[in-house]
């Protein structure tokens, strides 16, 4: 009987659209809607913009008018619904959907918003040693905030057309044209760090410009018992500012300067020259923070099978390229899926999927000059290519068995899902003197392969509870092995007397210090169980509830084992005392304990 | 070894009052508590003895600590002045504490935000 209800209601609303066009077609027009007029008055005190985060405060102080309105209805044939909306210059949105013949429908919506973004005050980031005599020594960090009065904002707006038109020929036949317009303006933070990491951090105010276009053009529909559909999109993302240039520093010695002469000796050493050698560039004015423009085409089709009143059977095929215009750099994207769905019996369905993707990016060319070039001991060469970490063949297959029983349906999926990487992370090149040889020998960059796979089991239990209630439980345990992580990451190995200096150069102690820590904070066993409940007390109170606990721990790292806690409540109450009043009250917790290794590298040289 | 801590917690509610059939009052508030922080990391050892340092890492956690507190009311009456319209007037209050200043500055601040106008169905 609760079953007929959504079928009902249905019904219902669908007659409801269907006597709105009845009654357009006996020249009464169906029209509703609804505005509101008038104007609001902001005042603020202390910081702005994280308590005001998506707010303007372009009007603050003054009255700034704002309206809303909303029209709906059906005239001669026609079904249509228009609405508007503005609080301020940043805010608003407007849009109209229109169905003129029962074959062609078209809609236009517009929406923008301001959201403030973060300033990075850089303050924390000032502190230089002191050496035993109390002068200042050569470890320091340091930062300019350029802009320390900025503030900055990022203005929103998307744009979206669509138009869809029924072939009368084909069987839910329909082609299809839809456009998005995203663009992105205002201004944000931009930090730039100086030759030795984060010795010297710079922030400047950087302008944001870029535009997302979306095309998606497609058509489906059903010959006999076979169902296709097919989707071109094309999607580009441009960034019309052409970034910020900003002084890198000159190289030099931390305390001695450019140039620096031995009162002892009076012998001239020129720090500008050597350490100059060490680096790509120095003493000059450069761009910064320049965005990729990226241009993407992609392919889909499907096919949709009714074998019989049991079996359902569907595949896809899927291609992507995407061109990054600014470097040249392309990556391929293809993607076969497959599945079959089997109603065994009235209750009982077993739905099997399999898919399989690959993603394969250029490799880059990273050209280098030598390193400490025309100086003593020094021309190595640190050029390496990279492969992508983006890179992977994945195959992923699923299968589902559902099941009813009298109130209640259980769930039972497996998953299993292998990620080959063929660079899950890269060591860079460097270089050691062979002591058997005698000669300085190249170790190049190397990337770390890894197969990761993952078989994640969940149970899932429905029950309703008469009319008044319905509850749903589900436990997943998750176990992965080579779980993706950051290898040999952090936890440096100690020198103890050991000597990297290379032959014929006795100013470089190593140029990749050892590390063994392997890093991350993905788990590789999870168990997750998840409630949620609602509950109809009387025609005057109802009551929801939810709970999520999850336990995580990745036991296969060599440094440390990580462990994460995640539990998740909330329960909302709904209430009307009497015919005048209704309250709605809620609560939600959420907690994450989790843990990390910190290693930091305590260098004294 | 240090451990990690985040926990939100939000309190919420929404009143509707139809008082008569011509005013109605209607109250929302919200809030939401944040915070995030790491245990101490401990003693740190060195694998060597670094000379002429004196590195003090007691407090190194508790640089990114963070804890805002959020409160929102928003308070509003309409008044109904013939069948399909209606005067209407709100208030809404949000009001943020910092209580763990550092990276972005002390973010304290608050908005009130006074509205009016007129409804009108057709």
């Amino acid at each position: 009987m609760k079953l007929r209800r959504i079928p009902i209601c249905l019904a219902v609303a669908g007659l409801l659209a269907v006597s709105a066009v009845a009654m357009a077609d006996e020249g009464t027009p169906v029209v509703e809607g609804k505005s509101y007029v008038g104007a609001h008055y902001l005042e603020q005190t202390g910081a702005f913009d994280k308590v005001g985060e998506y707010f303007s405060d372009s009007n603050e102080g003054k009255f700034q008018a704002h309206s809303w309105f909303t029209l709906s209805g059906a005239t001669d044939n026609t079904l249509f619904d228009v609405y508007g909306f503005l609080r301020d210059k940043d805010t608003k949105a407007f849009g109209i959907s229109v169905n003129p013949e029962s074959r062609l429908s078209a809609s236009f919506d517009y929406l923008s918003f301001i959201h403030h973004l973060d300033h990075d005050r850089l303050q924390n980031l000032d502190g230089r040693e002191a050496n035993a005599d109390g002068t200042a020594g050569g470890k320091q960090i340091y930062s300019h905030d350029m802009d320390p009065m900025g503030r900055y904002w990022l203005n929103y707006e998307k744009t979206s057309a669509e138009l869809e038109y029924d072939l009368a020929s084909v069987e839910n036949g329909k082609l299809y044209i839809r456009f998005d317009d995203q663009h992105k303006s205002g201004w944000k933070q931009t930090l730039t760090l100086d030759h030795c990491a984060t010795c010297h951090v710079e922030g400047n105010r950087r302008m944001i410009d870029e535009q997302t276009r979306t095309l998606r053009a497609g058509a489906e529909g059903t010959m006999g018992k076979l169902t296709f559909n097919y989707e071109f999109k094309a999607q580009d993302y441009t960034d019309f500012t052409e970034g910020g240039t900003r002084q890198w520093t000159r190289a030099q010695h931390p305390v001695r300067g450019g140039t620096w002469t031995d009162p002892v000796s009076g012998a001239v050493s020129n720090y500008n020259v050597e350490f100059g050698s060490r680096l790509l560039f120095e003493d000059v004015v450069m761009p910064y923070a320049v965005g990729p423009t990226t241009e993407k085409r992609a392919h889909e089709f499907g096919l949709n099978l009714d074998v019989n009143a049991k079996n359902t059977m569907r595949g896809t095929y899927s291609h992507s390229r995407t061109d990054n215009v600014g470097n040249a750099l392309s990556s391929d994207f293809d993607a076969f899926a497959a599945g079959w769905l089997a109603r065994i019996d009235k209750k009982t369905r077993l739905t099997a999927r399999v898919l399989a993707y690959e993603i394969k990016a250029d490799d880059a060319f990273v050209d280098l000059d030598p390193y400490r070039e025309g100086r003593p001991g020094g021309g190595q060469d640190f050029d390496w290519t990279r492969v992508s970490a983006a890179n992977r063949d994945v195959l992923q297959t699923d299968l589902t068995l559902r099941r009813k029983m009298g109130k209640s349906s259980l769930g039972l999926s497996w998953r299993h899902k292998v990620i080959d990487r063929a660079a899950m992370a890269q060591t860079q090149t460097t270089y050691y003197l062979d002591d058997a040889s005698g000669v300085n020998v190249m170790v190049p960059s190397t990337p770390y392969a890894n197969e990761t796979t993952t078989d994640r089991f969940r149970a899932t239990l429905n029950k309703r509870f008469g009319r008044k209630g319905n509850g749903k439980l589900s436990y997943t345990y998750t176990s992965v092995s080579n779980q993706y992580m950051n290898p040999t990451a952090m936890c440096e190995e100690a020198m103890n007397g050991e000597s990297h200096t290379l032959d014929g150069n006795s100013n470089v102690f190593y140029f990749q210090r050892e590390r063994f820590g392997n890093g991350t904070a993905l788990p590789n066993k999870s168990h997750k169980v998840a409630a949620r409940g609602s509950y109809q007390v009387s025609s005057r109170m109802s009551l929801s509830g939810y709970v999520n606990i999850a336990s995580e721990l990745n036991d296969e790292l060599n440094s440390y084992e990580f462990e994460r806690t995640i539990l998740s409540p909330g329960a909302n109450l709904w209430v009307a005392p009497n015919d005048k009043l209704m309250l709605t009250l809620g609560y939600s917790f959420n907690s994450v304990e989790s843990n990390a290794k910190l290693c930091p590298p305590l260098f004294g040289g | 070894m240090s451990d990690y801590t985040s926990e939100f917690n939000v309190v919420f509610f929404n009143a509707i009052l139809n008082a008569s059939e011509k005013f109605n009052f209607y109250m929302d508030g919200a809030y939401t508590k944040s915070e995030g922080s790491f245990t101490s990391f401990g003693v740190l050892e060195a694998d060597e003895t670094v000379p002429n340092q004196d590195l003090d890492y007691s407090m190194v956690n508790e640089y990114s600590d963070l804890d805002f507190a959020l409160f929102e009311l928003t308070y509003g009456v309409s008044f109904q002045v013939d069948t399909d319209a209606r005067l209407y007037t709100s208030v809404t209050y949000m009001d943020l504490t910092d209580n763990q200043p550092y990276v972005y500055g002390d973010q304290d601040g608050s908005i009130t935000y006074y509205s009016a106008g007129m409804t009108v169905g057709f």
